[in-house]
């Protein structure tokens, strides 16, 4: 049987964590080896869900990794929401819903298009957590990774960095 | 092997450095083992329009690792010394100054996680609380920063 590696994104940091699992075990097989090392699942009826990095929908849970097109060092994210609730100060504020799995950098894309900000504006603009600056959200970073568990929410703000100088 | 190299050996195995490598945001060159301690030599992807080549070598110093900040130099892979200043990366906006030739003979980066920058510029703890290195930060918090700064979003068009 052969084991595979596979990045997994939960909401426990922004980091992905690396799990070996067998290729041809099922996405429960999968998300049961991952809840059993987190804190996802406070009781065993909670439903825990499977995605493919920046997919909109959770994977079947009866399928096997490999029907999946989830091979050797492919990211997933596992969570319980199925949509975050993500919203976007910039002034104003701009609220919409992703995925889990939705990178970072596809939320920022469509908050500096939802503020219709100019090429030039939009250049240097960064997202970090709403209240806390130094929170700054790396574009590779899954967007539940912000989000806890029973919230299925995160507050962002569009921001600059400021300039490097002495 | 001393602790500092034992844990910039172990943090080069761990997800968040080989997601980057997977991805071809960086990556180290040669082998682990073919390290000449404590000067590692690491590669960052950049922009074409800052770096012609398309990546970077770094050669850094990361003696006493993690507790001290690294510290880095762009460098010539071919001829093992500093990179001619001519090539170094041309970078625009907020963080044209990081690859600065004018501060400190040009041997280290002018960035909030290089321990050569960091003394004299406290200011930057507050300013950058991201990437101000911190004791638990590995060699991904540098490698993110420099990727970043050579690889600005560019959005072409204007939104509708």
């Amino acid at each position: 049987m052969k084991e595979i590696d596979i990045y997994v994104h939960t909401h426990e940091g922004a980091d992905p964590k690396l799990v070996k699992a067998a290729e041809d075990s099922s996405v429960q097989q999968l998300i049961d080896t991952i809840t059993a090392a987190s804190g996802l699942k406070s009781n065993p009826d909670e439903k825990v869900l499977l995605f493919l990095e920046d997919n909109d929908e959770p994977l079947e849970t009866h399928r096997k990794l490999s029907e999946c097109e989830i091979r050797h060092r492919h990211h997933v994210h596992c969570h319980r929401c199925h949509r975050i609730m993500v919203s976007v100060f910039y002034n104003e504020e701009k609220h919409t819903t992703f995925p889990p799995s939705a990178m970072v950098k596809r939320v920022l894309k469509w908050a500096i298009k939802e503020f219709k900000l100019t090429p030039a504006d939009a250049a240097d603009k960064i997202l970090v957590l709403q209240g806390s600056a130094k929170d700054e959200l790396q574009l590779d970073a899954h967007i539940g990774s912000f989000a806890r568990p029973h919230q299925c929410s995160v507050n962002l703000c569009l921001t600059a960095p400021v300039e490097v100088h002495g | 092997m001393k602790p500092d190299e034992s844990l910039f050996k172990t943090h080069l195995e761990e997800a968040p450095f080989q997601s980057g490598a997977d991805s071809g945001k960086w990556g180290l060159h040669g082998e682990t083992k073919g390290i000449i301690w404590p000067h590692p030599i690491l590669w960052v992807r950049a922009d074409t329009a800052i770096v012609h080549a398309g990546k970077i070598f770094f050669r850094f110093t990361v003696d006493g690792y993690s507790a001290a900040a690294p510290t880095a130099c762009p460098w010539d892979i071919e001829k093992g010394m500093r990179l001619d200043s001519s090539l170094w990366p041309r970078v625009a906006g907020k963080f044209a100054r990081v690859f600065r030739l004018d501060w400190n003979g040009g041997i280290a980066l002018y960035a909030p996680c290089d321990r050569m920058a960091m003394p004299g510029h406290e200011p930057w703890q507050q300013q950058f609380p991201f990437w101000w290195w911190q004791p638990h930060f590995t060699i991904v918090k540098y490698l993110e920063f420099v990727h970043m700064c050579l690889n600005p979003i560019r959005y072409e068009t204007n939104p509708a």
